[in-house]
């Protein structure tokens, strides 16, 4: 600094503190002017940070945008139509500000390193996903419109014939199922709260028992009498790790979904049960078990699902994806929204993709129609209408019916009541949610 | 727009000095007003034009009591007196005016709504007329109404040039979150002002400064304490530690928007004052509040305080003006009852200090002052934050077992704790003047300033780019002193 502008700047200090006010305490990082000096090496780093500001807004628009994030599986924000009334109260600012943060240049990149802050700072709940012992696990929180959700499922049974039998099956998540390996201390993993899926679930059965007359069958999932398949003894996987829900994934894993069938195949009214005699379940064997350990076949490795994406952290290893392929099946399973009609319930395409989990029924389908040719006569349809956890645990039913009806309430709008009463094979119905997303599903979706 | 955001950040910012730095002379000005007009703009345009009849109120004002000069001894000196008082009343009147029905129409109503149904039940209840509070309009009526009242008393001169005074009231950085900038503090900057290469590096040091406080700090604990106050249950010290982390909180959210925009004045060259002085290292509320907010306060002292006699009108006089200032500051933060009752809070303990406490506090260790400056200032956040009076009691339970859950083992406590625990101790810390001191060593040893300027520099990278990594992924990011 030159001796005059040294001495100007000292007047000019002088005369900021004749003008300011005389009671208010000295500026307290500005008054040790020696020691805040910026020297060389500080104001070269400074000079880069600047040179990023520049770097990044130039190169937000110079780089190609994306419509979907395969990484965090949702599409991005789209660049905001302009229109008038969205101009006060900063809303239509406010859309090109989630447009913006949606398209940062190396979105992904910096995801990655906020995670890895986080994690190295000893947090044990990041972005809403508990860094469980083996596992990521999805935070649950209780659902707030239970009560449109008991309406859906109420209104929905009783717009049937009566003839028809209705199931409701509510499945928890893992932060139930794997709260003992839930991280210390935490709330959700403390009794009373680590037990709150299991009352919301017997809250909702009740209702929906009550106000339809008993009319709905209710599985219950989590407890039952067939206690080595019940969650809360957890079965070994084979190479010693826990397996009834994905590591990665908000989904249960075909183990889960195997012992969901179970409980299914257990709890519906035994008129039904063509199938499976009371003597197999007795052994356990209800649901060919035999073939289910001969048959499960591991089709991906490399499965980084939704609760991995909210990290985005490569410190988080990959899961492993498993199915159920049974060689027996004849079988033709139509997608009804594309056309497509195949000879698996599944699609390989999917598992080069991020979503891989969207390899059990192709992911979201207003409507599916799975014919079992090699069915014998008259065993029936069934129609069900659930959420995407539904989807790994349908291919296990494959054999107990002639037809399957897949329902994705979401998306199909042509009225499902009224599509049942058309097709007077369905003698069954079975609605299946889990209780991380009921709440958008079945409570503010609803079922029509 | 908020300064601690990706728009403002990587777009406005890099604009802005593309067109401010190579602007010469008065371009400098018209620069900095254009892109503030934008700034405001962006949160909310049509107030926009609410802000230029404040202004254009005031600078009215002003240039008119040019008109009006006062002259010791001259034979009109009264009547000019009392025209400016004129000028004065009508500008002030406007002002406030305009504050009361843009941020208190509701509370009014409701106070009416409440009064009716104790006496009028037959009236039927008023609508609310659910007006949206203009952003930063408690800012720039205050900081407007500065310039008149000094025009009144003759401390500022005359600023003929209405885009040079809107240019002040309306300047980015300190616009809707403080601090409060008087036009003394700025008046012959706006005319011309050195910036350089070390005034932009050093405002640009404190806005990064203001950012990491920002955004590693209070959005943290902010995180913390929205999940300590939606518990279920809660234990007695997590309530406590909630408590904590919202006066933590408001803290590192308000003196980090205050570091940001005398950050910003600085690299254009203005010298805003400093707006906090490690407020919750006081030793009494007293001096709580010569450290906090202090543009606020001292805005208070010379226009409202002094003005009505202050301490010079014996003691029953000034207790009831210490109160009455204490009132207004906390009917300035929100038009709810539950400010009024901080401030008056605040104001009671002020009182009791001024003619009882001080005295005895001088006797005490250290830590027992600090202790007690803390405990109440904590609980006095603690009303601070509950606008529902309900949801207020509901807590204070919980501070005392009373709440679902008090009595259970601590062990929610250990969660909250340890998930924050490097957050919580840095915030704790340097919420103590521990880095000016730090700094002050540091310049007292010769040989190592190069070598602590390469670590300054490192941790300066290494902290921006945790924090934008934070941006980018988390939508949490409000700036509290948005709603005053």
């Amino acid at each position: 600094m030159s001796g005059k502008k040294k001495r100007m700047d000292e007047t000019k200090e002088k005369e900021q503190t004749n003008t300011g006010e005389k009671d208010t305490a000295p500026a307290d990082r500005t008054s040790v002017r020696d020691a805040s000096f910026v020297r060389a090496p500080e104001a070269v780093c400074m000079t880069m940070i600047v040179a990023a500001l520049f770097l990044f807004g130039i190169l937000f628009f110079a780089l190609p945008k994306k419509s979907f994030s395969e990484n965090e599986n949702r599409n991005l924000a789209r660049f905001p139509a302009f229109e008038a009334k969205d101009l006060t109260g900063g809303v239509y600012t406010g859309k090109v500000e989630d447009y913006i943060a949606d398209h940062f240049p190396a979105r992904d990149t910096w995801m990655a390193l906020a995670t890895e802050a986080e994690r190295l700072s000893g947090k044990k709940l990041i972005n809403g996903v508990y860094l469980a012992n083996g596992r990521l696990i999805d935070a649950y929180e209780t659902p707030q419109h239970t009560d449109r959700a008991v309406q859906s499922f109420v209104r929905f049974a009783n717009a049937l014939p009566k003839d028809i039998t209705v199931e409701l099956m509510l499945v928890p998540t893992a932060a139930l199922v794997y709260r003992d390996t839930l991280p210390r201390f935490s709330p959700v993993a403390q009794p009373p709260e680590d037990e709150e899926q299991i009352r919301v679930i017997e809250d909702i059965y009740a209702r929906v028992e009550e106000e339809t007359g008993g009319r709905v069958v209710t599985i219950d999932v989590v407890e039952g009498d067939y206690p080595v398949y019940g969650l809360y003894e957890r079965r070994r996987g084979e190479n010693g790790t826990d397996a009834y829900y994905f590591r990665t994934d908000h989904h249960w894993s075909l183990d889960g979904a195997y012992v969901g069938y179970g409980r299914w195949i257990a709890e519906r009214p035994n008129h039904l049960k063509t199938q499976t005699t009371e003597a197999q379940m007795a052994r356990g064997d209800y649901l060919y078990a035999h073939l289910y350990g001969e048959y499960r076949t591991r089709v991906s490795s490399s499965f980084r699902g939704t609760t991995w994406s909210k990290l985005n952290d490569p410190y988080f290893a990959p899961d492993v994806i498993e199915a159920y392929v049974d060689p027996a099946w004849d079988i033709s399973v139509t997608y009804t929204d594309t056309g497509v009609t195949q000879d698996t319930p599944y699609n390989e395409e999917r598992l080069s993709q991020k979503d891989r989990y969207s390899y059990f029924l192709d992911g979201i389908h207003p409507l599916v129609i799975i014919e079992n040719h090699a069915a014998p006569e008259g065993i029936g349809a069934i129609a069900i209408v659930k959420d995407s956890y539904a989807n790994i645990m349908i291919p296990f039913m494959i054999r107990d019916f002639e037809t399957i009806y897949v329902f994705d309430p979401r998306y199909y709008r042509e009225g499902i009541s009224d599509f049942i009463k058309e097709h007077p094979e369905i003698k069954e119905v079975l609605l299946l949610y889990n209780l991380g997303t009921m709440d958008t599903d079945a409570g503010i979706g609803g079922i029509f | 727009m908020v300064f601690s955001g990706l728009p403002f950040l990587f777009f406005f910012l890099p604009a802005f000095l593309l067109c401010y730095l190579p602007a010469k002379g008065r371009a400098k000005n018209i620069v900095l007003l254009i892109f503030s007009l934008f700034f405001y703009a962006w949160g909310e345009p049509v107030y926009l034009f609410l802000m230029l009849f404040t202004t254009l109120i005031d600078y009215t004002a002003g240039r008119l009591m040019e008109r009006y000069p006062v002259e010791q001894g001259d034979a009109s000196e009264k009547e000019m007196r009392r025209k400016r008082r004129c000028l004065l009343i009508v500008a002030v009147s406007v002002n406030l005016c305009l504050l009361a029905f843009f941020k208190y129409a509701d509370f009014a109503v409701r106070i009416a709504n409440t009064l009716r149904g104790v006496l009028l039940q037959s009236v039927p209840p008023f609508p609310l007329p659910g007006i949206a509070l203009p952003i930063g309009i408690s800012f720039y009526t205050f900081q407007s109404m500065s310039y008149t009242i000094d025009r009144y008393r003759g401390r500022v001169g005359v600023q003929k040039n209405y885009a040079d005074y809107l240019t002040y009231v309306s300047m980015f950085p300190q616009l809707i979150a403080g601090p409060i900038v008087r036009y003394q503090t700025v008046e012959r900057e706006l005319r011309e002002r050195q910036a350089g290469r070390q005034d932009f590096l050093f405002g640009f040091r404190r806005f990064l400064i203001g950012l990491f406080r920002k955004v590693l700090i209070a959005n943290q604990v902010g995180a913390l304490w929205d999940a300590i106050r939606t518990a279920q249950t809660l234990s007695v010290p997590s309530a406590w530690l909630g408590l904590l982390c919202f006066t933590l909180q408001l803290y590192y959210d308000f003196s980090a928007y205050s570091d940001m925009a005398i950050g910003l004045g600085r690299m254009m060259g203005f010298h805003f004052l400093e707006n906090f002085n490690y407020p919750l290292s006081a030793v009494s509320i007293t001096d709580f509040w010569r450290r906090w907010h202090i543009s606020l306060s001292s805005w208070f002292k010379d226009y409202v305080y002094i003005p009505l006699g202050g301490n010079r009108k014996g003691l029953k006089r000034q207790l009831i003006n210490l109160l009455i200032v204490f009132f207004l500051t906390g009917l300035w933060h929100g038009a709810f009852l539950n400010y009024i009752l901080w401030g008056l809070y605040h104001g009671l303990f002020l009182v009791i200090e001024k003619f009882y406490l001080l005295r005895k506090i001088e006797w005490w260790p250290k830590w027992i002052c600090h202790l007690y400056t803390i405990i109440i200032v904590v609980i006095g956040f603690g009303i601070f934050y509950f606008e529902d009076l309900n949801a207020l009691t509901l807590y204070a339970a919980k501070l005392f077992g009373a709440g679902e859950g008090g009595m259970a083992p601590a062990t929610d406590f250990l969660w909250y704790a340890l998930n924050y625990l490097p957050q919580l101790v840095i915030a704790c810390l340097c919420a103590f003047p521990l880095y000016p001191a730090i700094e002050k060593k540091i310049a007292s040893v010769r040989g190592i300033q190069v070598p602590v300027s390469v670590l300054r520099g490192l941790f300066a990278i290494l902290f921006f780019a945790i924090s934008i990594a934070s941006l980018v992924r988390d939508t949490y990011n409000p700036f509290l002193y948005f709603r005053f």
